[in-house]
């Protein structure tokens, strides 16, 4: 059977340090342009109140050739700009936690940022009064949701989600139930992924949570020499919390 | 491959990774998915053309008879990626049948969800009567829609009579209503933006690309009636893996197939000693 689906990249790092990151799809490097648009918008407003604060003294011309200036550069530094300062984040993907990095996770640097930013403009394709949105189809078709200029550059854009540590526990153990447990637990780190995926996951019913919990408490009982557990989910929490005592043992 | 090995890596998923998973979805079984999305819009817009031809149809009526398709084809879409996604190969034929069976329930829950926007779209936007009839209604309807969404993936998927199945898609969507209503709003924009990148292609190629000098208003239409349609089988992917996630988070779909996992390996090691 082949690997199953996912948006999930690994990513080897020269130090030879594999992490999986998620790849941002279409949508969300849409809302991410779209605040950038936005941003750049207002940029432009502010420009056309300077130009007319120029015109009002006296000095429309030049008023409005320091906007075009300004303008060209909005158009084609400001995404450029940005990811060199931020270390490849506009705004926009500060909103919405998106950073452009090089394929074996490492910063960009200004060459990629200036490629993947000169081709932005084949993306969006203009043969007026046509429109074409390239980088949106470019993007649904690639398996790393890479836009022309991404492709040129030899970029990704990741989502920096950071995974909380510490999160609630949906099925806290009781106290008495651990301290029957014994300290070396025959889990390895599958067992110890199942079940700390059981522990934490909301939302589900008390008969649900019993009916999985069915499906492994005995055979972990069975492990340990401990009796078949009457309260199946209650056993599997108080195994997770065993777990987490730093003062265990796992064989 | 069991009952429980999916396709895809289940894990809860945002709303916006679960629309980036049926692309990467498309893409990895576009074999099998390209043909039945093509076949599917080309029947759809075929149909309502020869329609909109023997009937003389307006641009609105022509608007409603799309928005009343476009569920039926989001279901043969449901069946067959619900079957594909669990196992090894799918036909096409079983699930048009299998919603072929339903026809008349589709339309008359295609006919409840969209009343407001078939409303305004038969007298094309114009009708200040329909318009604001359709407007008055469209800010309740989505609340009256969310409730039931996954009821398509329940009755099909889960075979449940019409009995049971509004209770049970109820429950599906009970804890994540804000999610679901996100879903609805993303995918009405997704259709939008089908319809326009079908309409600014169309004209492109026929203006651009073939230089006819005096391009129809009619085909930029009828591109954008494609758009639509064809939106239509890409949403429907991925209001079934929504509810995949749904399932995941409620029934720890994920959990299952990690301890159904951990259970069979132990029950090898068992037999591997005793055989010892």
């Amino acid at each position: 059977m082949a690997q199953p689906i996912d948006t999930v990249l690994e990513i080897d790092t020269p130090e030879h340090l594999a992490f999986r990151t998620r790849i941002a799809g279409p949508g969300r490097r849409m809302f991410a342009w779209l605040i950038d648009l936005m941003i750049r918008f207002a940029i432009v407003m502010g420009l056309i109140f300077i130009v007319g604060a120029f015109a009002a003294a006296g000095l429309d011309g030049l008023g409005t050739g320091l906007m075009f200036v300004l303008l060209f550069l909005l158009d084609w530094f400001y995404f450029f700009g940005f990811e060199l300062l931020t270390g490849g984040r506009s705004p926009g993907k500060i909103a919405l936690k998106l950073r452009v990095v090089r394929p074996n996770g490492l910063p960009i640097t200004w060459r990629e940022s200036f490629l993947r930013n000169l081709i932005r403009a084949a993306d969006i394709t203009l043969f007026p009064p046509y429109y074409l949105f390239l980088g949106p189809l470019i993007m649904a078709g690639d398996a790393k949701f890479r836009r022309l200029g991404d492709w040129v550059a030899g970029t990704i854009v990741v989502v920096e989600d950071p995974t909380l540590i510490s999160r609630q526990v949906a099925v806290p153990a009781k106290p008495e139930d651990v301290a029957e447990l014994p300290g070396a637990l025959p889990l390895d780190r599958g067992d110890l992924e199942a079940l700390e995926l059981f522990v934490h996951r909301e939302h589900m019913s008390d008969a649900r949570r019993e009916e999985l919990a069915e499906i492994v408490a005995p055979i972990y009982a069975g492990k340990l020499q401990q009796p078949y557990p009457r309260n199946s989910t209650r056993f599997l929490a108080a195994l997770w919390a065993r777990a987490q005592d730093p003062r265990r043992r796992i064989s | 491959m069991s009952g429980f090995d999916a396709r895809i890596v289940l894990r809860p998923r945002s709303l916006d990774e679960t629309f980036d998973l049926a692309l990467a979805y498309l893409r990895v079984s576009a074999r099998q998915f390209l043909p039945l999305f093509a076949g599917l819009s080309i029947v759809a817009t075929g149909i309502v053309f020869v329609t909109s031809w023997a009937f003389e149809l307006s641009l609105g009526p022509r608007l409603c008879l799309a928005i009343l398709l476009t569920p039926v084809l989001e279901r043969v879409v449901t069946v067959y990626a619900g079957r594909h996604l669990f196992q090894s190969s799918g036909l096409i034929g079983p699930a048009l049948w299998a919603v072929l069976k339903q026809l008349p329930l589709i339309v008359v829950i295609a006919l409840f969800n969209s009343l407001p926007l078939l409303l305004m779209a038969y007298s094309r936007f114009e009708e200040e009567a329909f318009l604001g009839f359709g407007i008055m209604t469209g800010m309740i309807w989505p609340f009256l829609v969310v409730v039931h969404y996954y009821l398509g993936e329940v009755s099909h998927l889960e075979q449940l009579p019409l009995s049971k199945a509004p209770a049970r898609a109820r429950a599906l969507v009970g804890y994540r209503y804000g999610r679901v209503f996100g879903l609805l709003a993303v995918g009405f924009v997704v259709r939008v933006l089908f319809a326009l990148g079908t309409y600014s292609t169309g004209l492109f190629v026929m203006g651009f690309v073939l230089q006819f000098e005096e391009v129809s208003s009619h085909l930029g239409e009828w591109a954008a009636l494609a758009g639509y349609l064809a939106a239509g089988p890409y949403l429907a992917l991925v209001r079934l893996f929504d509810y995949v996630d749904a399932r995941t988070r409620r029934e720890g779909w994920d959990i299952q197939v990690r301890f159904h996992a951990i259970a069979q390996r132990e029950r090898a090691r068992i037999a591997e000693r005793s055989a010892a």
